[in-house]
């Protein structure tokens, strides 16, 4: 699996070694990524990360101090925005007040010097596409939040761009329409057959959108993969926690022997596959852990025994806090399963467990 | 909110205190009797003697001719230093530059007048039209330059730069987003120059020469002589003018709604 669906297409960006500060703040510090061609791709990282500055340099605005960008194999580091074959939708959409939807949309054709029957005909296909085709004539103040953002993907994908770059798509939309939107999207992409390169800090939107994720933190990727790689095996304790919810653990290591290691947790020892890796953590997903009765234990598990410190109803599962000698876990019971499973009450003694495997080594 | 007494009164006597003389000379000037301070009972008889005053015409076209080439002249000017203020941040000489620009803001008009009159009088230039033109310009380029960078402070950079993504050059970019997206602060601007020029006695005074008498210095000439009715009406249309024009200055800049 791992990057299925993405090898073999030829890379379509190439970002080498790019930084760029902004006096004494360095916002971006040295990225390497490739997007391929047809590739939906997300940044995500929390709000300062570098997600927008990064993005703004493959649009062309602002220079990275270092690193080169190649966009088709050519270098375009130095190219200016009206001559780059990629098209941005702004957070802020930016569409212009002064023109109506129609114009708005039409803007960059005509910049090209598309010819007029053609221009109206790209248009009408581009407002048809995101369903705003009778809204033409509108002026663009009187729209809602999810039409002014539609007539902006339009105004971006009418001039067929090779790559769409999405700052925030959906960030201002709210919580109905923003699921919505992101199928459309989605969809969207995959039928124009252009790349996407979203900018998010939202991991649920990046999973639920994105073929490949890139996982920023301070300027830095942190990890890139698919949804299914970064969620079941994330390399450092950061990605971890920032992609779904981990009990990230530091075990006592006791010995490597063949990529295999002897570790203990709590003092109960159990053997893990490392690799060649020495030092690391160990992550273990709510879900992943067992809630069970005092005195149960469960072959080929860890088992460990705990106290609830507190419950949380969350609709679709139930959250335990739960002490035991060393550690504070948190660990998620599927509601579904509640008539038949345990549910303990906060204060009392259980035992946790969960498979060796379900441990996900995190070296950094 | 509730207004205390002391607050309603002050504001009562506030008004007055601004309006009230205005108001004053607008009603005399429909008094029938040709005593200022005697009320004979309405008439437009003063209206209609104005335009049967030549010298009072003379000047009031000398007036709009030059209220409108300053304004012109400002507009052009000062929208070009705001742009090249607010674009540039970083120039050699910025910041002595855009104090040089918001000085004559401040400036007593009679130092403005007084120093262009030294000026015009070394270059050895006779007095009249143009040079009244010239000196209205230099003084109220800087009150255009203020709304149009106003403006071009709260326009948010990213419909040029949307402009510029989808395939604008740095120059179409300007005119057909920028531009237009400012025009109502450079009308506002040039409105405002031209108001200010039309109602300056000072500068005026200083740099007129034969020939070129405005209609403020007219008035004012006039006045000397002894204020007649004729004077009030023609307050009254030069009052009303400019309020009319401030009312379309605060409806250009009344504030965007940005997208
Ligand atoms: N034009 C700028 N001037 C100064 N600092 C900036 C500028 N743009 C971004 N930064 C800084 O760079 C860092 C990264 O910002 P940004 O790329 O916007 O992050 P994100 O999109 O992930 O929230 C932040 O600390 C931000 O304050
Ligand atoms: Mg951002």
């Amino acid at each position: 699996m791992g990057t299925q669906g993405v090898t073999g297409r030829p890379p379509l960006v190439s970002i080498e070694h790019v930084s760029q500060s902004f006096g004494s703040v360095r916002a971006v510090e040295d990225v390497s990524l490739t997007i391929c061609e047809g590739e939906f791709f997300a940044l995500l990282g929390p709000s300062g990360s570098g997600k927008t500055s990064l993005m703004r340099m493959i649009a062309g605005f602002g220079e990275p101090d270092r690193g080169r960008i190649l966009l088709a194999g050519e270098d375009v580091t130095r190219v200016p925005p009206h001559k780059r074959p990629v098209n941005m939708m702004f957070q802020n959409y930016a569409l212009f007040p002064h023109l109506n939807v129609f114009e708005n949309v039409a803007f960059g054709l005509r910049e090209e010097g598309v010819p007029k029957p053609e221009r109206s005909a790209r248009v009408d296909e581009a407002l048809r596409l995101v369903q705003m085709q009778s809204y033409a004539a509108r002026r663009t103040q009187a729209l809602s939040g999810g039409q002014k953002q539609r007539v902006a993907l339009a105004r971006a994908i009418v001039k067929r761009p090779k790559l769409l770059l999405l700052d925030e798509p959906l960030a201002a939309l709210d919580r109905r329409l923003r699921e919505e939107t992101q199928e459309e999207l989605k969809h969207l992409q995959k039928s124009l057959g252009i790349a996407f390169l979203v900018v998010t800090h939202d991991q649920d939107e990046a999973m639920m959108m994105a073929d490949r994720i890139a996982v920023m933190s301070a300027g830095r990727v942190l990890q890139i993969g698919t949804p299914a790689d970064l969620y079941e095996r994330p390399v450092s304790r950061a990605v971890a926690r920032f992609i779904g919810d981990a009990n990230v653990i530091e075990p006592e290591i006791r010995a490597h022997l063949d990529g295999r290691a002897l570790v203990a947790v709590d003092g109960t020892p159990f053997e893990i596959a490392t690799g060649s890796v020495r030092d690391f953590a160990i992550g273990v997903r709510p879900e992943k852990i067992r809630v069970l009765e005092p005195y149960v234990s469960v072959p080929g598990s860890v088992t460990l025994d705990a106290s609830v410190e507190q419950r949380l109803y969350r609709g679709d599962v139930t959250e335990l806090r739960v002490r035991t000698a060393h550690h504070v876990w948190r660990a998620a019971i599927l509601n579904a399963s509640r008539r038949t499973g345990f549910m303990p009450e906060p204060g009392e003694r259980i035992r946790i467990a969960f498979a060796p495997d379900d441990a996900m080594v995190l070296p950094e | 909110m509730r207004m205390s007494r002391f607050n309603i009164v002050s504001l009562v006597f506030g008004i007055a205190f601004l309006y009230l003389p205005i108001l004053i000379v607008m009603i005399y000037s429909f008094n029938a009797s040709k005593l200022v301070t005697v009320w004979g009972g309405f008439s437009t008889q003063w209206y209609r003697g104005l335009l049967a005053n030549k010298p009072l015409m003379d000047a009031t076209f000398v007036s709009l001719r030059v209220a409108l080439a300053s304004a012109l002249g400002a507009t052009i000017i000062g929208t070009m230093a705001a742009l090249a203020l607010r674009r540039h941040r970083r120039f050699v000489g910025r910041g002595l530059f855009a104090f040089m620009l918001f000085v004559p803001l401040v400036l007593p008009e009679i130092m403005t007048g007084l120093s262009l009159l030294l000026l015009f009088v070394a270059l050895d230039w006779d007095r009249g039209f143009w040079t009244i033109t010239l000196a209205h310009m230099a003084f109220t380029t800087s009150f255009v330059a203020l709304i149009v960078d106003a403006r071009l402070a709260d326009l948010d950079p990213s419909y040029e730069e949307a402009a510029r993504d989808l395939g604008a050059s740095p120059l179409s970019a300007f005119m057909r987003v920028t531009l237009p997206m400012i025009l109502p602060a450079i009308a506002a601007g040039c409105l405002l120059a031209f108001t200010l020029s039309l109602d300056d006695l000072v500068i005026a005074s200083f740099t007129s020469g034969p020939g070129a008498t405005t209609l403020p210095m007219r008035l004012y000439g006039q006045m000397r002589l002894g204020v007649t009715p004729e004077i009030n009406a023609a307050s009254t249309v030069l009052i009303v003018s400019v309020t009319l024009i401030v009312i379309v200055i605060a409806w250009l800049t009344r504030r965007h709604r940005q997208a």
